[in-house]
C-alpha cells in the first residue's frame, strides 16, 4: 500500500492557513505600493522625484517583495502539501502554485535590475538624463500584480476540477474504503 | 474566506459526474488559462527569436534615449 501524506492537525493548519494569507496578501499590497511608484518614475521628470521612487522601489523590492513572494510560496506548498487538497490533486491548487512560482522566477530576475537602477538613482553624480532613461519595470509590475489576483480568485473561489492524479487518488481511495 | 472549506469534502467528486468510472474531463477555465499561458509563452519566445530580447532593458527610456550603463550588469 502507498505511504499516505501526513495531514496537519486542524490547530496547526489554521496557523499556515493565517500565515500563508498574510504573506500572500502582503505581496499582493507591497506590489501595488511598488506599482505606484514605477508609474511615477514612468511619467515624472523631475529629477528629485525620480531619485525618490528609484530608492524606494529599491527598497520595497529587496526587503518587502522578494521575502513576502519567498514565504507565499513556501506556506503554499505547506498547505497544499500538509492538508488533503494536495498540490497535484486539484486544478485550482497545481494552477495556483505554478503561477506563484513564475511570477517569484520573474520577480527575482527584475529585483538585480531594480536594485542596480536604485543604486544609480541615489547615485549624485548621475545625471538628469541618466535617470530618465532608467529602464521601466512597469510591464512586468502591471503582469505580476494580474497573476497575483488570478491567484487570489483561485484560492478564494476553489473552482472545481481534478487533475487526472488527483481522479487516480480519489479511485484508490474509494476503493481502499470498500475494501475495509 | 469564512465560508469555504480548508480541506476539500471527503468524497470530493467535482466534475465527475454521479457514478462516473472515466475519468473526468479538463475544466473550460483550465483549457482557456492554458490558452492564455501558451500565448504569453510564444509571444515572450518571439521576442528571443526576433533579436529584441526580453526583460527591464528592452523598455529603455521613455523617449529612446541609450539606458545607461549599470555598473556590473
Amino acid at each position: 500500500m502507498a505511504a499516505r501524506r501526513p495531514i496537519m492537525p486542524p490547530a496547526l493548519r489554521k496557523l499556515a492557513l493565517a500565515i500563508h494569507l498574510t504573506t500572500s496578501v502582503g505581496w499582493l499590497g507591497a506590489v501595488a505600493g511598488y506599482l505606484a511608484l514605477d508609474v511615477t518614475v514612468s511619467t515624472s521628470g523631475d529629477p528629485t522625484v525620480l531619485r525618490g521612487a528609484w530608492v524606494a522601489m529599491g527598497l520595497i523590492a529587496s526587503w518587502v517583495v522578494v521575502p513576502l513572494a519567498a514565504a507565499s510560496v513556501l506556506t503554499g506548498l505547506v498547505m497544499a502539501l500538509g492538508t488533503k487538497w494536495g498540490l497535484f490533486r486539484h486544478w485550482w491548487v497545481l494552477i495556483s502554485f505554478l503561477l506563484t512560482v513564475g511570477a517569484t522566477g520573474v520577480l527575482l530576475s527584475e529585483t538585480r535590475v531594480i536594485s542596480d537602477s536604485a543604486s544609480l538613482a541615489a547615485d549624485s553624480s548621475t545625471t538628469t538624463d541618466q535617470l530618465l532613461a532608467l529602464p521601466s519595470t512597469l510591464p512586468h509590475s502591471v503582469g505580476g500584480l494580474v497573476v497575483l489576483l488570478a491567484v487570489q480568485v483561485l484560492n478564494i473561489y476553489k473552482p472545481q476540477g481534478l487533475t487526472p492524479y488527483g481522479w487516480r487518488k480519489l479511485q484508490e481511495e474509494r476503493t481502499r474504503r470498500d475494501v475495509m | 474566506m469564512a465560508d469555504q472549506p480548508d480541506e476539500p469534502a471527503a468524497d470530493d467528486r467535482t466534475t465527475v459526474g454521479p457514478g462516473a468510472e472515466s475519468a473526468p474531463r479538463t475544466p473550460r477555465w483550465v483549457i482557456a488559462l492554458g490558452i492564455i499561458a501558451l500565448v504569453l509563452i510564444l509571444a515572450v519566445a518571439a521576442q528571443f527569436v526576433l533579436g529584441l530580447g526580453h526583460g527591464p532593458a528592452m523598455h529603455g527610456g521613455a523617449d529612446g534615449r541609450p539606458v545607461p550603463q549599470i555598473a556590473g550588469s
